[in-house]
This record gives structure tokens, C-alpha cells and sequence, in this order.
């Protein structure tokens, strides 16, 4: 691991110089506008980087009593993504592991994944909404292939393990020892943090037993089942797919919800998710059971609050992860 | 006060089992910020509140209570007992389930002008009084914090009620500042205005939360998800976006009340609630007929008269 400060200027300059090729979150934005250049493009959502609204696959047209199919090559081009912790999470924590597993990799994520260059932006001003803390995530947190950068005495502080690809820790000055414990100490308290308030070891699989519990049914009664939450959420990771052409198109792929009716309807008109509560509950075990039980206890959700900042109604999963965890309790 | 006056009103309601439920507003652990409740004890009508931020249009919810038998009670600002008007006038809902809790309404208040205006405030800082708003004691001016949607209001009470909520208000906001959030759209010329809407179609994500929190979207079934036939790509791209926007529009033409929940549920900020209320702005100048104001006259699309006016159509 390779660490070192350098001063405003430097880390601006050394941005500017990869400026066409930068994208920064909307809430990197917002936090630290000073880090913006001309050039850097904002995204509302880092999932857009990797996993795009929408994309075509592959045209195809009926010819000479056949389809001919083309493929479409997905763009690679290297680039630099800044965002918050908890944003960089939904990508190494949740994504990488749905779309680049070894038997089923996804070819367009793992193409733009693959030249994506990770700057972490420590989070010095969580919002009320936030909660990485409980889902095992800190403002902190950053990741050895990524550089992270924390706002550090009118100075910035940089580490990683990378530093042939970000150049700027070259620049670096080394930390004299009161400095480095003073990061060290800002880790420890945020890591203790995390440890303290934790969801509970038992929690993914006590959601799970609580499938058939009445409470999802009140939880879900506000929620206007629009899908702002799913659609701004750096996790959600559903996708529809349709044939946009009968003789000559292309494949289409967006992203889907689990908060609309026709999410999984079937062929037969079956709906396994026929009502809100159906709907809201498989959005909330989804992320807090399903995906922990199988990812080794890693949650599908990072606490970014950001569900929770643009709800019409202020439908709050934290509210609802927090209500059903205590009646695990209160069953034992 | 006021607040006391609606719990009492709520206990009573479901004392004497007026009404089986009571839809209205609670509070979130979050400044600023209200959201819908459900309650049917009495015991509860403790959490309902009233206070500016109160921006939910909560007769998006009965139609969830279409096919049941159940007597609702309703807290209605005056964009909201038109909803309720226009709902009954399309036979949605009958009258008699139906408790209507007026609020006499001074606005909304928009929380991004609110933290621009007084950055680090907490909701402790401020007093949304019957007699005014202040902050620390000292009073603000309404116009430096209500939503554009409400600074053009011109039903602060409610239409329809069976109790009203605090004393009916003698002046409209729309009286008071003479402001249309309109004007400035007017003022652009025909490409002006079509670069601004395509930028706006960029933002959309196609969430669909304008629709959704709208009280009077209500088909079983929307167009823009239809598959058979497609008359939208699911693909938000602007072209589609602006389909989408405009078809809805179109549906919401005679029928929108103009209480911009759809603006406020958008989670990307598109002044989305500018299309239909530029309609309804035509509507009652061509046809002078506004939506939800009584129960009886027929909306100008659902209806036809030899001299219906035709000076918009371009």
C-alpha cells in the first residue's frame, strides 16, 4: 500500500490532465465540488458507468430465409470514475459480483469494467438518509485497485496499491508519524462504528424465515410503487430484455424494476408478485437476505440513502430492515 | 393548534365508527419531510400531522379502496378535494364512503428553496403558524419558500369538505403574488422551448413516480407499459421520454387539479407539472372550465359543442 499527501492543486491538476475521461457521481458532486473539472461528466448514478439505462446487444434482420445477427461491440475505453465509498461498494461489493462471475459474466459490463479505474472520495459529510455503517460499509472505506482520496488538514491524503495507474502518488509527501496516526485513529473509531451498529450475524437468515409475517403487508401500504427507488439505487441490478422490431431490430436491454406489476409476469399471466406487498417485500429480502445468504453475508445494499433522499413518500428501508431485524429478536 | 383540532376530529371519527380509516399524514425521522399514513385506531390519530410539508395528494390512495366496502376519511388541501371531485364525477369513488377532512391550505413549502434560503436551519428554527411563518420569531415571507406549483394557487380552501380544518382563507396565493409558473416558458419562443423540454427528456429515468403519485392515473393498465400493442420503447431515450410525457399529458387534459404532486415525486427535478398545467391553463381560458371544481359539468374532451373553440390547435 502506497500513501503520501499532496495539495489541492496538485490533485486538481492531475484530474484535469484526465478530464475527458473522467465521470464523477452526482453526490461526489455535491460533497466536493472543488474536485469538478470543465470537462468531468456527472453521473446521477454509479451504476450508469458499468450497467447503462439501456443498450442494444445485437441487431438482426431476416434475410435469404434466415436470421443474420450482428453483434454490437461494447465500448472499453479506460476511464476514471470518482465516487463516494458506499458508491464504490455497489461496484466491487454487489455488481462485479453479479455481472463478472466466472460462469455467467455479463460481456458489456466486463468490457467497460475492465479499463474502469476507481478514485474513492471519502465521505466527510454523511446525510441524515445514510446508513453504510450498518450494512458493513464506513465513510472510510476504500478498496487496494482503487485510489482514495480524503480531504486531510487544507491538504488531500492518497493511498493504493495501484500506483502505476494513478501516477499522481508519485507526487505524494510522506506522512510524518502524528499525521499517519491520525488517519489511523479516523479508521479505528469509523470501523468500531461499523462493528457497534452492525445488522445483526442472524439477520439475512431471520428476514428469510419472516417471509410469510403479516408486517409486510403495512410496510408496503404507502409505497406508490413507482420505480424512482430501484432506478436510482447503485445496486439494483434487474434488467428486461425485448425485441424492439419484428423483421429487422435489435435486442433491447433496460432496467427493470421489482416495484412494477409486470416485473416477472408471466407468459400465462401468472404473477408471482401480485400486490404491493409481494413487491416491496422482495425488494427488501432481496438485498438484506437473498444476496447475503449466498454472497458470504455481503448485503445487496450499501446504505447509501439515496432511496430513501428521493422517495415520493418517504418509504424508508432502513425504517423497514430496522422493524422486521427486531422481530427476529422477539421471536428467540 | 390546528393539529390538536384534527386529532380530536380523527379520535372522534373513529369513536363513533363515522369512518373505518383515516389517510393522512405522519411524521419521518427526517427534517422536513411528511408521508402518507393509514390509521384505523384511535390510539393513533396521535401521529397525524399538518404542517407545509404535507405534499403527498392523498386521493392517490382510494383507488386501492375501490372494490371494498370501507367508510375513508381523508385529510384534502384544495388541489386535493379537486382530485376527490374529479374522481367521483368519474365514478371512482362514491360519496357517502367518504369523509373529507379539509385543511384550509397557505401552500407548500419547497424544501430546496427552504435550505437554500436558510442553510443549516433545523425544523426547531422555524413556527408554521395559522398567522404566519417564522423563523426564530421573525416572520417570512411565503413567497421566498412556497412550491412554484402552489404560488399560482388559486383554491387554498377546499371545495368540497365535511369539516374544514382552520378558518377558510379570503385570498388565493395566485391573488396575492400574481405569479405563473408558467411565464417564463411563455416568454421563450417555439425552439426555445423545444432544446429546454429535450434537455429536461434527457433527465427522465422513466421511474414513472410523476404517474404514480398522481391521484387521477388510475388505469388498470398504463399505455406506456403496454406491450401489445407498444406504444412506448421501454428504452428511456428522450424521444421516447417525451411520448411518453406528452401522451400523458393528453390524458390529463380537462381532468388535471393542478396540485403537483407529479413535480414533487420527480426524483430527477423535472418541472414535469408544466405540461399539464399549461393545458389546463388553455382549458379554462378556451373553455372556461376548471377540473374538480364541481361535480357535475362535463370535461371539454369528454363532450362536444358546435362551438367548442379551436384557436389553439397550430
Amino acid at each position: 500500500m502506497k500513501s503520501g499527501k499532496v495539495t489541492k492543486n496538485d490533485l486538481v491538476q492531475w484530474l484535469k490532465t484526465h478530464q475527458n475521461n473522467f465521470l464523477v457521481t452526482e453526490k461526489v458532486a455535491h460533497h466536493q465540488p472543488e474536485l469538478l473539472c470543465d470537462q468531468s461528466k456527472e453521473i446521477k448514478n454509479i451504476k450508469e458507468a458499468l450497467f447503462l439505462p439501456w443498450d442494444k446487444l445485437f441487431n438482426y434482420h431476416w434475410e435469404n430465409q434466415q436470421w443474420n445477427v450482428d453483434n454490437i461491440q461494447p465500448s472499453t475505453s479506460p476511464r476514471f470514475l470518482m465516487a463516494l465509498p458506499c458508491e464504490a461498494r455497489a461496484i466491487y461489493e454487489v455488481l462485479d459480483r453479479v455481472f463478472l462471475q466466472p460462469s455467467e459474466t455479463e460481456s458489456g459490463y466486463a468490457a467497460r469494467r475492465q479499463g474502469l479505474k476507481m478514485v474513492i472520495v471519502g465521505c466527510i459529510n454523511p446525510e441524515p438518509t445514510c446508513f453504510c455503517h450498518l450494512v458493513g460499509g464506513n465513510p472510510y472505506w476504500t478498496h487496494p485497485d482503487a485510489l482514495f482520496i480524503l480531504p486531510f488538514h487544507d491538504e488531500y491524503y492518497l493511498e493504493t496499491n495501484q500506483p502505476e495507474q494513478f501516477d499522481i502518488i508519485e507526487q505524494g509527501t510522506t506522512l510524518n508519524k502524528s499525521e499517519k496516526e491520525e488517519i489511523e485513529v479516523l479508521r479505528k473509531q469509523m470501523e468500531e462504528k461499523t462493528n457497534q451498529e452492525k445488522l445483526p450475524e442472524d439477520a439475512p437468515q431471520g428476514l428469510y424465515d419472516l417471509f410469510e409475517d403479516q408486517e409486510w403487508e403495512d410496510l408496503s401500504w404507502k409505497c406508490l410503487n413507482c420505480g424512482a427507488c430501484t432506478f436510482l439505487c447503485p445496486t439494483c441490478q434487474c434488467f428486461d430484455m425485448s425485441a424492439e422490431g419484428r423483421l429487422k431490430g435489435f435486442q433491447l436491454k433496460t432496467w427493470d424494476s421489482c416495484m412494477f406489476p409486470k416485473f416477472t409476469l408471466h407468459a400465462s399471466g401468472h404473477n408471482p408478485r401480485p400486490t404491493f406487498k409481494e413487491r416491496v417485500r422482495q425488494r427488501v429480502l432481496h438485498k438484506f437476505s437473498y444476496f447475503p445468504l449466498r454472497e458470504e453475508g455481503r448485503y445487496g445494499c450499501v446504505g447509501c440513502g439515496k432511496c430513501i433522499e428521493i422517495c415520493p413518500v418517504n418509504w424508508n428501508i432502513r425504517e423497514a430492515v430496522e422493524r422486521m431485524v427486531k422481530k427476529i429478536g422477539n421471536r428467540s | 393548534m390546528f393539529e390538536s383540532i384534527l386529532i380530536d376530529t380523527a379520535k372522534k371519527l373513529l369513536r363513533d365508527k363515522t369512518v373505518d380509516l383515516i389517510i393522512g399524514y405522519g411524521s419521518t425521522h427526517y427534517p422536513f419531510r411528511t408521508e402518507p399514513i393509514v390509521i384505523n385506531k384511535e390510539d393513533q390519530a396521535d401521529a397525524l400531522i399538518w404542517n407545509p410539508f404535507c405534499g403527498n395528494n392523498l386521493a392517490r390512495y382510494l383507488k386501492y379502496y375501490k372494490n371494498t366496502q370501507h367508510k375513508i376519511a381523508l385529510m384534502v388541501k384544495g388541489c386535493d378535494s379537486r382530485a376527490v371531485q374529479v374522481l367521483l364525477k368519474e365514478d371512482q369513488i362514491n360519496r357517502d364512503r367518504l369523509y373529507l377532512i379539509g385543511l384550509s391550505c397557505p401552500g407548500l413549502v419547497n424544501r430546496e428553496k427552504l435550505q437554500k434560503q436558510f442553510p443549516q436551519a433545523s425544523p426547531e428554527d422555524f413556527q408554521w403558524k395559522e398567522t404566519g411563518w417564522f423563523f426564530h420569531g421573525e416572520q417570512i415571507d411565503p413567497e421566498l419558500l412556497l412550491e412554484e406549483t402552489c404560488l399560482r394557487c388559486r383554491y387554498p380552501n377546499p371545495l368540497e369538505y365535511d369539516q374544514l380544518i382552520g378558518e377558510p382563507r379570503t385570498t388565493s396565493p395566485y391573488q396575492t403574488y400574481q405569479k405563473d409558473y408558467l411565464d417564463p416558458i411563455d416568454d421563450l419562443s417555439p425552439e426555445e422551448r423545444w432544446d429546454r423540454w429535450s434537455k429536461e427528456m434527457t433527465k427522465c429515468i422513466r421511474c414513472y413516480a410523476c404517474r404514480n403519485s398522481c391521484p387521477l392515473c388510475y388505469c388498470q393498465e398504463c399505455f406506456a407499459e403496454s406491450t401489445q400493442p407498444q406504444w412506448v420503447s421501454p428504452a428511456p431515450t428522450p424521444s421516447d421520454n417525451f411520448l411518453f410525457h406528452l401522451v400523458r399529458t393528453m390524458h390529463m387534459a380537462g381532468r388535471c387539479v393542478e396540485c403537483g404532486a407529479c413535480e414533487r415525486a420527480c426524483p430527477v427535478s423535472i418541472p414535469i407539472a408544466q405540461l399539464p398545467l399549461k393545458v389546463e391553463t388553455i382549458i379554462r381560458e378556451q373553455f372556461q372550465f376548471e377540473a374538480g371544481t364541481d361535480q357535475e359539468s362535463a370535461a371539454p374532451l369528454l363532450t362536444y359543442r358546435e362551438n367548442d373553440p379551436g384557436d389553439f390547435v397550430k
